[in-house]
């Protein structure tokens, strides 16, 4: 998929599969394209070229009855302001058939919404989680969250990553985020974005898996030799320390490679990455992951 | 169907003040409509004002409410919550025409229904015509409100897109002014425009409600605006008013025979009368009219000056339009056209050939009753009343839906106390008879707030050079003659005012004519009304035995 704005390629070339009942996190920079992306699935925008299928259904063709199963909020979504918080829920009500009354008084509580109070009346955070329960009290088959996170005080934060957890099996939850922390949380998949590129895309397991950050002590000062492995990323030198993060770690294979580029090892340590870490490290080192 | 439903629900709750704003005017209005009928004046000239632009207030509160019912929804931009909700597009576009139905249709429907009833004409036999004059209302008013607002985002670029439609069609009619031939009747492709217009606002309104394409729909809009405008500005040059009045046919003769009358023309051709023209010179030229026949009528509705000037040159005014009603017993017509200033100074003390064409539509009386005026009202055909407002000396006249089509009225006089203005018998009257013709109108209702039409018909009558008109008093006992009017055929016609001095046809400020030769006799007035009156050489509008009027 492609999407052009003028001469600017907002996006290029993605390609990609969201698995069903998985929680898939979709981070990146500002401007990387996120929320362009989370548009064109939700036929909001149109690819230049390409396409997505959502649900099974061609994205171009997502429209009324489709957004029955599909929850979608966004963080700068417009809601009608003039509506008191219990009259937009009621209002929403009949569009769903599975509209689930119980759910809604949950997530009422659990947001602690005043359903009295005028939408425009609201805090930007609170209008988020009045937004939120509109979107997950359908109980959707897709849930798909642009920054969810944006202006929600810690706690809330917690308390909507824990409803999502709850939620995930029964829907499939697409998610951008700028808090990787919070993705760290509950995310099984990630898909890292990067000027409108996929700079990494894989379950969270197996990419926490196999990055890790290596300091290695030499038996005697040695510089960084040239032609490292593609997959070790920021690799720096002082005296006889050695820092380096290994994005296809191997506990013997990188061992073994360490003492084959910098001859022998007094002491080495693998300390597994957060998800910041690992984006930071992809980041500064630009360097695509295999 | 619910849905439908439960979005108007919605809409109502959401728009009540808009509502509320614009019924509570349609009740103000209906309230002092029938006031207006008999001319009752407020003490206070606030309250006149505010009745004066009711109906523009009226009209401004249901556009303010359509767009704000459609944008309820709003169609433009990429956040608005609801484009991610199971909104049906048909659904949701029904729901916002139901609104419409419901808060401006209806309402103005059963007050227009009031009115005719306390107007005391016939509601039911009315309704298929009320029914036309929503669907106008519909084509009017709801169509461009509910395409700005499919466009627009708010309020803000609701005024702004209005702005615009506004400073297009001002410079439209700037336009209109400065092209040549473009105000003279040309046979504009109206219909053509009305379908090209009603097609894009529709097409805009799917366009949005089914794809949100805001940029494609406010390209159309601009592109077809901008073909109707360069359609505007070419038209004239593709068509003038020579195609529009052919020249005469065997089975579409001159109305008449034209000249120029070479006894008249205005004194003060040392300039004086020139200091009050500033960039145009109007020019009249008195033209002598013999045989038109009788039951004819001709409007003058165009009319072109061609000059051959002293040096070589040849100028021309283009058409012009010309709104001159040529009734059977007129002798004589002044056809005004418009210099520049700056050609006159130049050849206007010059003798120059000079050919004035004109371009007549013909038309032909039809049925004709006679009808008896009561004290101070008349029934006339096809439904409608009159008062008599003497002190005007003209027919206050109503009716339902609709003007009556082309009209023409002519009067006799008993001998009575009816008096005739000084100034109306200061200089003898026409032989043409006091008459009142109306060549506008057709069999359909119009497009307006009230279901009462309310109309003056004055009867008037050519004096002094027939350049005058007055108008002359009814009285109770006047016999009116009340004939509908056929088109028949366009057709345009030339006078050769041979070689003339352009400044012996510009009128001065004081307007005098000069009789250059002593052949010219003015008629004495009659001192009596029924001296002044038909002419016994009309006697074709004697045919039906006289009612009399339903007071």
């Amino acid at each position: 998929m492609t999407k052009r704005f003028g001469r600017v390629h907002a996006l290029e070339g993605l390609s990609f599969s969201v698995p069903q009942g998985t929680v898939y996190a979709l981070v990146g920079p500002n401007g990387a394209g996120k929320t362009t992306l989370i548009k064109i699935l939700m036929n909001i925008f149109r690819a230049s070229s390409g396409s997505a299928s959502i649900l099974g259904v061609d994205s171009k063709k997502i429209s009324g009855k489709a957004f029955a199963s599909i929850g979608y909020v966004s963080e700068n979504q417009q809601l009608p302001g003039w509506m008191r918080v219990g009259a937009f829920l009621e209002y929403l009500r009949p569009f769903y058939p599975t509209w689930d009354t119980q759910l809604e008084a949950q997530l009422a509580h659990l947001f602690d919404l005043q359903l009295d109070r005028k939408l425009k009346q609201l805090s930007r955070g609170m209008r988020m989680k009045a937004a939120l329960a509109s979107a997950l009290a359908f109980r959707p088959k897709l849930i798909v969250l642009d920054e969810p996170f944006s202006g929600l005080d810690p706690m809330v934060r917690d308390e909507l990553g824990k409803a999502l957890v709850n939620r995930s099996g029964d829907s499939t939850i697409f998610l951008s985020s700028h808090d990787l922390a919070e993705m760290e949380g509950f995310a099984t998949h990630v898909m890292f974005l990067d000027a409108g590129r996929i700079k990494l895309c894989e379950e969270m397991s197996s990419l926490t898996a196999r990055f890790r950050e290596v300091a290695v002590t030499l038996a005697a000062p040695a510089p960084v030799p040239a032609n490292l492995p593609p997959t070790w990323m920021q690799v720096s030198a002082n005296d006889s320390i050695v820092r380096l993060v290994d994005s296809a770690f191997d506990a013997e294979g990188t061992l073994a490679e360490l003492s084959r580029r910098f001859g022998p090892v007094q002491n080495v340590t693998f300390a597994p990455m957060t998800l910041r870490a690992i984006f930071l490290a992809l980041g500064k080192s630009g360097k695509k992951s295999s | 169907m619910s849905q439908i439903l439960h979005i108007f629900r919605k809409d109502a709750r959401h728009h009540w003040p808009e509502i509320l704003i614009s019924l509570a005017l349609l009740v103000v209005y209906a309230t002092l409509q029938p006031r207006t009928w008999t001319e009752q004046h407020y003490n206070r000239a606030f309250l006149d004002t505010f009745i004066h632009y009711l109906p523009g207030i009226l009209i401004l509160s249901w556009v303010f409410l359509i767009v704000r019912i459609v944008q309820g929804e709003t169609l433009v931009g990429d956040r608005q919550f609801w484009i991610t909700r199971p909104y049906v597009w048909h659904r949701l576009l029904a729901a916002k025409l139901l609104s419409v139905f419901v808060f401006f249709n209806l309402p103005l429907f059963i007050v227009q229904t009031v009115l005719l009833y306390v107007a005391k004409f016939p509601v039911m036999s009315s309704i298929p015509g009320l029914l036309y004059v929503h669907a106008l209302f519909v084509f009017a008013l709801v169509l461009p409100s509910f395409t700005i607002g499919s466009v627009t985002s708010g309020i803000g670029q609701t005024a702004l897109a209005l702005l615009i439609v506004c400073v297009v069609l001002v410079g439209f009619a700037y336009l209109s002014t400065v092209l040549p031939d473009s105000d003279v009747g040309i046979d504009s492709p109206d219909t053509e425009y009305a379908l090209l217009y009603g097609a894009t606002c529709v097409a805009v309104i799917l366009l949005q409600y089914n794809h949100r394409r805001t940029l494609a729909a406010r390209l159309i809009i601009g592109a077809v605006a901008m073909a109707m405008i360069a359609t505007g500005i070419v038209w004239p040059f593709l068509f003038s008013a020579t195609d529009t009045f052919p020249p005469p046919k065997p089975n579409a003769p001159l109305p008449a025979q034209f000249s120029l009358d070479q006894t008249l023309t205005f004194s003060g051709s040392d300039g004086e009368q020139f200091r009050f023209y500033r960039d145009d010179v109007e020019l009249k030229f008195p033209i002598q009219i013999s045989g038109l026949a009788a039951k004819t009528l001709a409007q003058l509705r165009a009319a072109k000056l061609d000059l051959d000037l002293p040096n070589g040159e040849h100028w021309t005014s283009h058409w012009q339009s010309v709104y001159h009603s040529i009734s059977f017993g007129r002798t004589r017509d002044w056809p005004d056209i418009k210099m520049k200033r700056s050609v006159f100074d130049r050849f206007g003390s010059s003798a120059v050939h000079a050919r004035l064409t004109l371009g007549f539509n013909v038309y032909e009386l039809g049925t004709t009753t006679q009808t008896v005026m009561a004290a101070d009202r008349i029934n006339y055909p096809g439904g409608g009343r009159c008062l008599n407002e003497i002190s005007r000396d003209s027919l206050r006249c109503f009716s339902a839906l609709k003007q009556p089509g082309p009209l023409f009225v002519a009067a006799d006089l008993p001998n009575s106390s009816c008096a005739v203005s000084k100034s109306a018998s200061a200089e003898g009257w026409s032989s043409a008879p006091a008459s009142f013709v109306e060549f506008s109108g057709d069999s359909t209702p119009d497009l307006q707030l009230s279901p009462i039409n309310d109309f003056n018909v004055s009867l008037t009558r050519q004096y002094a050079y027939e350049d005058r008109s007055s108008s002359l008093p009814i009285c109770a006992g006047t016999l009116l003659y009340i004939s509908n009017v056929k088109f028949r055929y366009p057709v345009r016609g030339e006078v050769d005012l041979g070689q003339i001095v352009l400044n012996h046809y510009v009128p001065g400020i004081s307007r005098k004519i000069i009789p250059r030769q002593n052949e010219h006799t003015i008629t004495p007035p009659s001192d009596t009304l029924s001296g002044n009156f038909l002419n016994p050489d009309f006697v074709f509008l004697q045919r039906k035995t006289p009612a009399r009027a339903t007071p």
